[in-house]
């Protein structure tokens, strides 16, 4: 395209991981992806096997029973659909250490979230516009907790 | 846990009850998670010689231990209870039950998590009608002593026996008729001597059960009600709210009573060391000569500022603390810029002043909103009080919704109906209601509402978090309202004295309208003014504490923002936002315009692929226009651009009418064509033919969407921008689909035709 358009320039193509099989097998996947983007809410859709369009009529008793700890589309689940976001990032750049990785979701703009997305090691969040601040704000919080928790982390030994 | 069921035991901590009084305080601030914020802070003042009246606290493990033993007070505790009391005695030199100088206490609730209001307080507890007597003597002050015993019965009969206490306030209403009097004050020893009478009566109609005469029987009633109420409805929907795990349970402080009723040299308040609505640097407080605690947060009683020049401002000239009480106001003073100092935050405070002595009974940090919150955290690193790290985190994320909502548009025509305490910031219109439960149901309905009620109690949460805003006619900037909506970021006006609200009519009245269930008014919960109808708002202006804070986050963070936008103007509000690129650009979106939605139906149901590329050389010029304003936009961001993602029956028509017109446009056979939309039809869309699975088996769609960010690009980059567009797959499950479609840009997407750009 490059050729035709007689201008010169260097392009992306990503995917995004919001399959568990991709989690899964990100070192694979990585392999032809420049970046890799976490859609968070497919993925909580089908880790869980739940669709957030139908999950209004039982969602409320589950987290007032605390099967969930909170509803898992508004903050995500970190010990399911987490771990798959953490096991993706951590094999897609044990073969591309360069690798870009993001999240695009509502959990983008979710304080807890992004305490998570920060200790994983994500490069960047992305949520709706107005969501923006909470997310620049929450996104200091996590690195100054996380660089506070790393500190007393490495004085305990 | 077994062997606990079987022998009937259940699990205590070491130590039950932690007891504070002047130079022993076996608690402190650090404490929080056993002794709840009060009881630890309880501590710490005493700790730090500040005047608080002698007691305990229960530790919050017993709340799950009084639950595990079948909601009785295990037997443990009963004699760490009586064991802390007697210390309490020595102290204070009075006993508990004394006929002659009887010892009284307060028993509240304190959880590790504040959550005012919720859960249960009984003042006066050890009154029966012979510990009266000895109050009265031993004060030289009869009405108090039967003021006091009144109020005891009230909260009591409604907190420990679940009476429903209006019926005590229509006897008291009645007496006052019947007196002539107005103000509760006016009632005399006797009148009260007569009520106590009556509220003993109409207790024992109501419940059945006798009002507990003895003392110790009064206290474990109380402590009782205390852990129960940590499970009332209202309690589990603020804690639900507010995340907070049910499993912390609630301390309980049992703490020697000091009286604000005591007469006209006694007093209670409410006090923020800072504005907690505005965040300005200036002592806030409002109280209640002759009164006790819950007159002033009930809203009861309209309470009066604390500064002379807040009180001039509300035309209660010379009403003040400052001005009425300068000994005790000068000791608050003092020991407010202490306790911030000390705990380096804003501070609500709970105070009772009796007989000119001022007794602190509560400090924590106080909620505010979001522009308050700001404000003090700026004015605080300025004031060198804590780091730019402590600023940043005690900022809630989420509370910064409220600073990004509309306000009310200052050039828009109004009709003032009246103006009131600006309780709670920010602009909210909606239909009246007068009910929480109104609230309720017209959320579900999609309704917007502003609840308008005399005061708000604990048991309208629920309708204050479904109402877009609060108006009440009685109460101040403490009250229940305004607290509760403060910390929901909900817009408030409180204290409309000129409403006059009528439930049973359902209407409520104001400068010489009346207005109805359903009718439409505004509030200004910035300025305390409301408004007849629907006000036009504007987008809000952040203010310079918000900029700098945004800015000082900025320097410590790690991770980008990016935004979702799936259209310039989006990306406008984004980089207004600071966000620092798009990170995902739904371009389903663009599909459906007006202008496009044909051509896309068009290549829908193609039948070829000659068919289906005529119809995507329609959408390519679009999709090029969309994607050169949103890289104008973001210039010098990156911008992630997702290919198409839901199945394709998402565009075409549902119903047999629509179809019919489609088969119009396209100069198509109508059953031909229906059969071809019946075709798309999926059992699990979301499972089905989407994503990357529809270029796996037509690669023109996102050969065309590619073909359109490459042009765009190039455009972008020939005009000067630093350019890498990034192009995102979506639904990708094995490293194949990303292979055969990097491969398809790669070859077979020269093979298109040339287009010029």
């Amino acid at each position: 395209m490059q050729k035709e358009t007689g201008v010169k320039f260097d392009y992306l193509i990503g995917t995004m991981i919001e399959l568990p099989r991709a989690a899964l097998t990100a070192d694979e996947i990585a392999g032809s992806a420049d970046f890799f983007s976490f859609g968070t809410n497919d993925l909580t859709q089908t880790t869980l096997g739940l669709s957030r369009d139908d999950a209004g009529r039982f969602l409320a008793t589950y987290v007032n029973e605390g099967i969930f700890a909170q509803d898992p589309f508004v903050s995500i689940d970190q010990e399911g659909v987490g771990k798959l976001v953490k096991m993706g990032v951590d094999l897609g750049r044990s073969v591309k250490s360069s690798l870009k990785v993001g999240v695009c979701g509502e959990h983008g703009g979710d304080p807890d979230s992004i305490q998570f997305f920060q200790k994983v090691g994500l490069d960047y969040v992305s949520c709706s516009p107005y969501r923006v601040p909470i997310a620049r704000l929450a996104a200091a919080q996590a690195a100054i907790t996380s660089r506070a928790g790393g500190a007393a982390g490495s004085g305990m030994h | 846990m077994e062997t606990m069921e079987k022998s009937g035991r259940v699990h205590l901590p070491a130590k039950l009850v932690y007891f504070f009084a002047a130079g022993e305080a076996e608690g402190n601030a650090g404490m929080r998670n056993i002794l709840g914020g009060k009881g630890a802070n309880l501590a710490e003042m005493t700790s730090l010689g500040i005047p608080v009246p002698p007691g305990f606290t229960i530790s919050t493990e017993l709340c799950q231990a009084f639950y595990d033993n079948g909601e009785k007070l295990p037997t443990e505790l009963r004699t760490a209870v009586e064991q802390a009391l007697a210390r309490v005695e020595a102290k204070i030199g009075k006993k508990f039950g004394d006929k002659t100088n009887p010892l009284l206490v307060s028993v509240r609730s304190g959880a590790r998590a504040s959550m005012p209001g919720m859960m249960d307080t009984i003042l006066n507890l050890g009154l029966n009608d012979e510990t009266v007597e000895g109050l009265a003597k031993s004060s030289g002050n009869p009405r108090f002593a039967w003021d006091s015993y009144r109020r005891f019965i009230h909260m009591y009969s409604d907190v420990v026996m679940g009476m429903n206490s209006s019926f005590l306030d229509v006897a008291m209403e009645d007496l006052k008729d019947e007196k002539g009097y107005k103000l509760d004050t006016e009632l005399t020893a006797d009148d009260l001597k007569i009520l106590v009478v009556k509220f003993k009566k109409q207790v024992q109609d109501s419940t059945g059960q006798k009002f507990p005469t003895d003392p110790k029987e009064q206290l474990w009633g109380a402590i009782a009600a205390v852990f129960r109420s940590w499970n009332t409805p209202r309690a589990i929907a603020y804690r639900q709210l507010h995340n907070i795990p049910s499993a912390w349970g609630t301390g309980v402080s049992v703490q020697s009573m000091v009286f604000g009723n005591m007469g006209t040299d006694s007093a209670t308040g409410v006090a923020f060391t800072r504005n907690p609505s505005t965040g300005e640097n200036l002592f806030y407080g409002e109280y209640l000569i002759n009164a006790q605690g819950e007159d002033v947060v009930a809203g009861i009683r309209t309470p009066i500022p604390i500064l002379a020049a807040e009180a001039k401002r509300a035309g209660m000239v010379g009403e003040s603390l400052e001005e009425k009480m300068p000994a005790a106001f000068k000791a608050l003073v003092g020991t407010y810029e202490r306790l911030e100092k000390y705990f380096r935050d804003m501070q609500d405070m709970e105070f009772t002043i009796e007989r000119g002595v001022l007794w602190m009974l509560q400090t924590r940090t106080g909620k505010r909103t979001a522009k308050a919150a700001l404000k003090i955290a700026c004015d605080m690193i300025d004031e060198k009080l804590i780091s730019v790290e402590e600023a940043i985190l005690r900022i809630d994320p989420k509370s910064l919704d409220q600073l990004l909502h509309p306000t009310l548009d200052p050039k828009a025509k109004k009709t003032v109906l009246t103006k009131a305490l600006p309780a709670s910031p920010g602009g909210a219109t909606g239909k009246i209601v007068f009910t929480s439960q109104d609230a309720v149901e017209a959320k579900e309905r999609g309704e917007k509402t502003i609840l308008v009620r005399i005061e708000t109690s604990p048991e309208d949460i629920l309708g204050m978090v479904s109402a877009q805003g609060i108006l009440t006619s009685r109460g101040g900037m403490t009250s229940h309202a305004a607290v509760v909506a403060r910390g929901m970021g909900k817009c408030c006006v409180a204290g409309a004295g000129d409403v006059a609200v009528d439930y049973t009519r359902e209407e409520m009245r104001v400068a010489g309208y009346v207005l109805k269930r359903g009718d439409v008014v505004t509030l200004d919960g910035s300025t305390g003014e409301v408004f007849l109808g629907e006000v036009k708002m504007v987008e809000p202006e952040l203010s310079g504490d918000f900029e700098r804070i945004m800015k000082l986050a900025d320097e410590k963070r790690t991770m980008r923002i990016r935004a979702n936008a799936d259209t310039p103007k989006d990306a406008i509000a984004a980089r207004g936002f600071g966000a620092e690129g798009i990170g995902l650009c739904r371009t389903e979106h663009m599909f459906f315009g007006a202008d496009r939605i044909s051509a896309v139906r068009e290549m829908i149901v193609a039948e070829n692929r000659t068919e289906r590329e005529a119809a995507l050389d329609k959408l390519l010029p679009m999709q090029r226009a969309d994607f050169l304003a949103l890289f104008e936009t973001m210039r010098g961001y990156p911008v992630t651009i997702r290919l198409l993602d839901p199945p394709l029956h998402e565009f075409v028509p549902h119903t047999d009418e629509e179809t019919r017109e489609l088969a119009k446009t396209l100069d198509m056979d109508f059953d031909k064509l229906r059969t071809r939309v019946k075709s798309l039809h999926e059992f699990n869309p979301m499972l089905g033919h989407r994503g990357c699975r529809l270029a796996i088996t037509y690669p023109e769609i996102y050969q065309m969407q590619t073909r359109a960010i490459a042009e765009a690009a190039a455009l972008r980059v020939k005009a000067g921008d630093k350019l890498i567009p990034e192009i995102m797959i979506p639904l990708v499950g094995t490293e194949r689909e990303l292979a055969i479609l990097r491969e398809l840009w790669s070859v077979k997407f020269l093979m298109c035709k040339k287009r010029p750009v």
